[in-house]
C-alpha cells in the first residue's frame, strides 16, 4: 500500500462530496419559502438540523477542496482563491444561518443571510465549475453568444480560397477535443489552447509545436499514441483524434510552419484529405475535370430513354450526360431534332453508324456543351464538319468512316481545346 | 385479406416481404417496439440522435450515387493470359542475368521464401537468363522482347506495370483472386461488378461477355466469370466457337420465332404472378435474363457473324482470325462487341505454363497473341474506341529467374513466382508510353512501386468512375467490395 499520495486521493472526492451540502442548504431555503408560505407547519427543528448538516458537510468538502487544490499545479491561481474562500464563506454563513435560526435575535437578519447563502454558494459552484469543466463549457452552446475578448475571432470563410488553416480548421478541432481541459482556467499540464499566445507558450514538457517539424512536436505526439496508452491525449474515456485529425495538426506544424494566419490554398494536400476537409466546412470538393450543368427535368431524359437513346448521367447530379442511340432508324434527323430538348446538358455524344448527314449536324453543332462526339461511319462531309467549329469545348471528334477530306482537319487547327481527331479510312 | 400467419424464412428478401405490415400486425408489434426504442435509446442515446452516423446505405442509394466520379472509360477488354507468362521472355529486361548464367540463386535474393512443392525439392537453383534478346521500341524507348514484335511496334500505347504482385503461388487460387479479389471460390468477377455498378450501354447483349482460347494447361471454370452473390444477371456470358456462340440459345429447328416470344411472354406472366408472392429476386432475374435471350437471338448471330470484316482486318489479326475460337478469332469478336458497346469483354487464353521447356512454349505462346494483341489495340485506335475502351493484358502471376528442371544453353523451365511480374494496360485514363514500377536486378523482389492485385482492381474501378470503396454488396449480414477492405489506386499511372 501507497499512501504518499493519500492526500490527492481523497482530494478528488471533493467534486462528489459538493453536491451534498450544495443540496442540503438548498433544501433548508426551500423548507424556509414553504413556510412562510403556509404550505408547512412546525419546521423550524427540522430546517435548523437541515442548515447544521448542510453546515458540517461543507467543512468535510472545504477540506478535500484544500487538498484538490494543493496536489497539482493545473488550475488557473486566482480562480482557485476565489472559489477557496467562497467555500469557506459559505460555510461559515450557514452556520451563522443555524444560529441565527435557534437564537430568534433578530428575525429580519435570518432572511438576508439566506438569501446571502444561497447567492454565495452558487457563484463559487460556478467556479468550481469553471475549474473542472473550463470556463468555456457552460455556454459553449448558448444559443446567445456573449462577447470574449478573449476569443479570437474569424470571420466564416465564403470560398475555399478564404479559409485560414488555423482559424477554420485547426481552431474549430482544438475547441472540440481539447480545450475542455487545457485553457485559461484550467491548465492541464500547464497548458491552455485558449489563445495564440497560450498555444505558443505550449506546456510544462515544452516543444509543443515545432514549426515544420510534426514528429518532434509533443502535441502531435500525445495525439498519436495508441489507444490505451497512459500518456495518449485526449485521455482515455474522451473520443480520440480521427487519423483524418491528426493530419490536419500535423500539415499544420509542417507545411503551415504552425503560423496562424496560413491559407489553407497554399498548401500540398492530399486529394482524399482534400475532400474531407472541405466537406466538413460544407463546400463541395470537385475534381477538377467534372463539369456541372443547369438542371433539367428527369422527364424529358426519360421521354428520350423511351424513343430508344442510351442516357447516362456522367456523375449523379452533374446534369452532365453521355448520349447514345445504340437501335437503328431510318429517320435519324427526328431523332436529333428530339435530343435537342436537353441540348445544353450533352457532354459526350455517340452516333456511329447512322445515318447522320449535314444538314443534322446544323443541329448538333448548338449543342454547346459537347466534349466528345462521335460521328463515325455516317454520311457526312466537310461542310458539315465545318458547322462543329462552333463546338467550343469539343476536346474528342471521331470522324472516321466518313466523307470528309484533309480540309476538316485543318478547320480545327485554330480550335482551341480540341486534342484529338480520328479520321481513318477517310480521304 | 390478410394472412397473419407467420412465415418464417432465412432469406433476407423473404424476411424484407414478412416485414411489410397489415394493420393487426402492426397493433402487436408497436406496443412493444415502441417500449423496446426507449429503452435502447437509454443505452444508447449517442446513436440514436448522432448526425455522424448515417442509416446504412440501402441497395438504392448505393446505386443512384454511381458512377461517383468521372469516367474515362466506358468499356473494359481483359487479355487475360492464363498459366502465369514469363516477365523474363516479355517485358523485364535483366541483361545482368546473362553473367551469372547457371550460378546459384543468391539466398540473399530469394530470403527463404516458400517455393512451390514443384521446385522445392530441387537441389540446386540456377539462374537462368532469357535466351531472347531484348532491344528498345517506340518513342518511349521501351525494352521489349524479340518475342513480341508487334506489340513493341504499339508499345508507346501501352502503361506497362512491372511491379505487379498477388499472394497466391498456384494457379487456381491465383487467377480466382485476380478475377474475384479473393482466393477463395464464391465471389463476383471484375465484369459482375462492373455490370452490376454500371449496368448495361446495350440492352441487347450482356454486360459481361468471356472469350476462351488456347488449348491444354490449366483449365478455367465458369465461376471465374460467375456474378457470386451478386443477381444472376450479372455474371459472364460465355460466346463459343462454332455455330452456337451461346449454347442453347437457337430455337429448336422448325419453331417459330412468334412461339418463342408468345411463349415467353405467358411464361413472364406466370413468373411475375410468383414475383408477387415471393418476392425473391431470383424470379427477376430470371425474367430479364429471359428478355435478354429473346433478344440475343437476333443480336448474336449479327455480331458474331464475321463475313462483313474486310481481308484487310482479318490479315491485321493474323492468319488464326478466320478460324473461329482462336485468340486472334476473339480478339477480332472482342473488338466487334466493343463497337456495340459490351462493357466488359474478358478473354481467357491458355497455354503459359512453362515450367519445363519454356524458350520452346512461350515462343509458341508470343506467336499466336502477340499479333492479334497489337492489332487489337491498333483496330481500336484507329476507329476511335481506344478513347474510352481500357485493354489490360496480363496473367495470375510471374515465373522464377531459377530454373525449374534442368538448365542448358538452349533450355529451362521456369516455376511459379508472386512476388513480381508484367502486366500492361492501355487506352483510356491510364498514360500511354509509360513503365512504371521496379524490380531488382534478378526479378525476385519488387524495389520500386508495388502494385497489388487489389490495387489493380481499385484503379480499374476508378478508371471506370468507381469508388472501390463505395460500391458494395450486402451479402450474409455483411457488406462486400471486389477489394474487400484493401486497394489503393494507382494515381500515378492515371492520365
Amino acid at each position: 500500500m501507497d499512501f504518499s499520495n493519500f492526500s490527492i486521493f481523497i482530494g478528488r472526492f471533493h467534486p462528489l462530496l459538493v453536491h451534498l451540502p450544495i443540496g442540503i442548504l438548498l433544501m433548508a431555503m426551500f423548507l424556509e419559502i414553504a413556510t412562510r408560505l403556509k404550505w408547512l407547519k412546525e419546521t423550524d427543528k427540522v430546517i435548523s438540523f437541515t442548515l447544521l448538516i448542510g453546515g458540517f458537510s461543507a467543512i468535510f468538502t472545504c477540506i478535500l477542496g484544500y487538498l484538490l487544490g494543493q496536489s497539482g499545479d493545473d488550475y488557473n491561481t486566482t480562480t482557485l482563491d476565489y472559489h477557496q474562500w467562497g467555500g469557506i464563506i459559505t460555510t461559515l454563513i450557514a452556520f451563522g444561518c443555524f444560529f441565527l435560526k435557534n437564537k430568534v435575535i433578530h428575525q429580519s437578519i435570518y432572511p438576508v443571510f439566506l438569501f446571502l447563502l444561497i447567492v454565495v454558494m452558487s457563484y463559487t459552484g460556478h467556479l468550481g465549475g469553471n475549474l473542472t469543466h473550463g470556463s468555456t463549457y457552460l455556454t459553449q452552446y448558448s444559443p446567445i453568444q456573449i462577447g470574449d475578448s478573449n476569443q479570437e475571432q474569424y470571420a466564416l470563410a465564403n470560398s475555399p480560397d478564404e479559409v485560414i488553416l488555423y482559424g477554420h480548421l485547426v481552431k474549430p478541432l482544438l475547441e472540440a477535443k481539447c480545450i475542455s481541459c487545457h485553457n485559461q482556467d484550467k491548465k492541464k499540464g500547464q497548458l491552455s489552447l485558449s489563445s495564440k499566445n497560450d498555444i505558443l507558450k505550449g506546456g510544462k514538457n515544452g516543444g509543443f509545436i515545432i514549426p515544420g517539424n510534426a514528429k518532434s512536436s509533443s502535441l502531435i505526439q500525445r495525439v498519436s499514441l495508441p489507444h490505451g496508452h497512459e500518456d495518449v491525449m485526449p485521455p482515455e474515456g474522451k473520443k480520440e483524434l480521427s487519423d483524418e485529425e491528426i493530419a490536419l495538426l500535423t500539415l499544420w506544424i509542417n507545411q503551415g510552419q504552425g503560423s496562424f494566419d496560413t491559407l489553407y490554398s497554399d498548401l500540398e494536400i492530399e486529394e482524399d484529405l482534400h475532400t474531407y476537409f472541405m466537406t466538413s466546412l460544407g463546400f463541395s470538393a470537385l475534381p477538377n475535370d467534372q463539369i456541372t450543368l443547369n438542371k433539367i427535368e428527369k422527364s424529358s431524359i426519360d421521354r428520350l430513354r423511351e424513343k430508344g437513346f442510351q442516357i447516362r448521367e456522367l456523375v449523379p447530379g452533374t446534369f452532365a450526360y453521355d448520349v447514345t442511340l445504340p437501335i437503328k432508324t431510318n429517320h435519324i434527323k427526328d431523332f436529333i431534332n428530339d435530343l435537342s430538348t436537353i441540348k445544353n446538358n450533352i457532354v459526350w455524344l455517340d452516333l456511329k453508324n447512322h445515318k447522320v448527314d449535314d444538314e443534322s449536324l446544323k443541329i448538333i453543332s448548338k449543342y454547346s456543351e459537347l466534349r466528345k462526339l462521335n460521328l463515325s461511319n455516317n454520311p457526312i462531309t466537310d461542310k458539315g464538319v465545318e458547322l462543329l467549329l462552333e463546338l467550343k469545348y469539343l476536346e474528342v471528334i471521331n470522324l472516321h468512316s466518313t466523307k470528309i477530306t484533309e480540309a476538316s482537319l485543318g478547320y480545327f487547327e485554330e480550335h482551341e481545346n480540341i486534342q484529338k481527331i480520328y479520321s481513318w479510312n477517310t480521304f | 385479406m390478410c394472412n397473419h400467419k407467420k412465415i418464417r424464412s432465412n432469406n433476407k428478401d423473404l424476411q424484407s416481404i414478412e416485414k411489410k405490415m397489415d394493420r393487426r400486425k402492426f397493433l402487436q408489434t408497436t406496443s412493444m417496439g415502441l417500449g423496446a426504442a426507449a429503452l435502447g435509446s437509454l443505452f444508447g442515446m449517442d446513436k440514436l440522435f448522432a448526425k455522424s452516423t448515417p442509416p446504412p446505405k440501402g441497395i438504392e442509394d448505393i446505386m443512384s450515387s454511381l458512377p461517383h466520379f468521372m469516367p474515362k472509360a466506358k468499356r473494359v477488354v481483359y487479355l487475360f493470359q492464363s498459366g502465369g507468362p514469363s516477365q523474363f521472355e516479355t517485358f523485364d529486361y535483366k541483361p545482368k542475368l546473362s553473367d551469372m548464367f547457371g550460378q546459384e540463386l543468391p539466398s540473399s535474393v530469394r530470403q527463404g521464401q516458400r517455393l512451390t512443392a514443384m521446385s522445392a525439392q530441387q537441389s540446386s537453383l540456377p539462374i537462368a537468363p532469357s535466351k531472347f534478346k531484348f532491344s528498345k521500341h517506340g518513342k518511349s524507348q521501351t525494352w521489349v522482347s524479340e518475342l513480341l514484335p508487334h506489340t513493341a511496334d504499339v508499345v508507346d500505347d501501352l502503361c506497362i506495370i512491372k511491379s505487379m504482385y498477388t499472394e497466391q503461388i498456384n494457379h487456381d487460387p491465383a487467377i480466382t483472386f485476380f478475377q474475384t479479389g479473393h482466393q477463395l471460390p464464391g465471389r463476383p468477377s471484375i465484369g459482375s461488378w462492373m455490370s452490376y455498378g454500371l449496368g448495361s450501354d446495350n440492352k441487347n447483349l450482356p454486360s459481361f461477355i468471356v472469350l476462351n482460347s488456347g488449348g491444354g494447361g490449366q483449365p478455367l471454370y465458369a465461376r471465374l466469370w460467375g456474378n457470386g452473390f451478386l443477381p444472376t444477371q450479372h455474371q459472364g456470358v460465355q460466346f463459343r466457337s462454332g455455330k452456337d456462340p451461346v449454347l442453347f440459345l437457337n430455337n429448336p429447328e422448325n419453331y417459330h420465332h412468334q412461339d418463342r416470344e408468345d411463349m415467353l411472354e405467358y411464361l413472364k406472366d406466370l413468373n411475375e404472378v410468383q414475383n408477387s408472392a415471393f418476392g425473391d429476386p431470383e424470379i427477376d432475374a430470371r425474367i430479364k435474363q429471359y428478355e435478354m435471350a429473346f433478344r440475343m437471338q437476333t443480336s448474336v448471330p449479327e455480331v458474331t457473324d464475321m463475313s462483313d470484316e474486310p481481308d484487310h482486318v482479318f490479315d491485321m489479326y493474323g492468319p488464326d482470325s478466320r478460324t473461329p475460337g482462336t485468340y486472334a478469332a476473339n480478339c477480332l469478336m472482342a473488338r466487334r462487341l466493343l463497337e456495340k458497346d459490351v462493357k466488359f469483354i474478358q478473354l481467357y487464353h491458355k497455354g503459359w505454363d512453362q515450367h519445363i521447356g519454356l524458350p520452346g512454349g512461350i515462343k509458341h505462346q508470343c506467336k499466336t497473341t502477340d499479333q492479334p494483341t497489337a492489332a487489337l489495340l491498333k483496330d481500336l485506335k484507329q476507329r476511335g474506341l481506344l478513347e474510352d475502351t481500357l485493354v489490360i493484358w496480363g496473367g495470375e502471376f510471374g515465373r522464377t529467374v531459377y530454373s525449374q528442371g534442368k538448365l542448358t544453353a538452349n533450355d529451362y523451365g521456369r516455376d511459379h513466382h508472386p512476388k513480381c511480374f508484367s502486366m500492361w494496360m492501355a487506352g483510356a485514363g491510364v498514360k500511354a508510353g509509360m513503365t512504371y514500377g521496379e524490380t531488382d536486378d534478378f526479378s525476385y523482389n519488387i524495389v520500386k512501386d508495388p502494385v497489388h492485385v487489389h490495387d489493380f482492381h481499385a484503379t480499374l474501378m476508378h478508371i471506370m468512375g468507381v469508388d472501390h470503396e463505395k460500391l458494395t454488396f450486402k451479402h450474409q449480414g455483411r457488406r462486400f467490395r471486389l477489394t474487400d477492405v484493401h486497394g489503393n489506386v494507382v494515381k500515378d499511372i492515371l492520365a
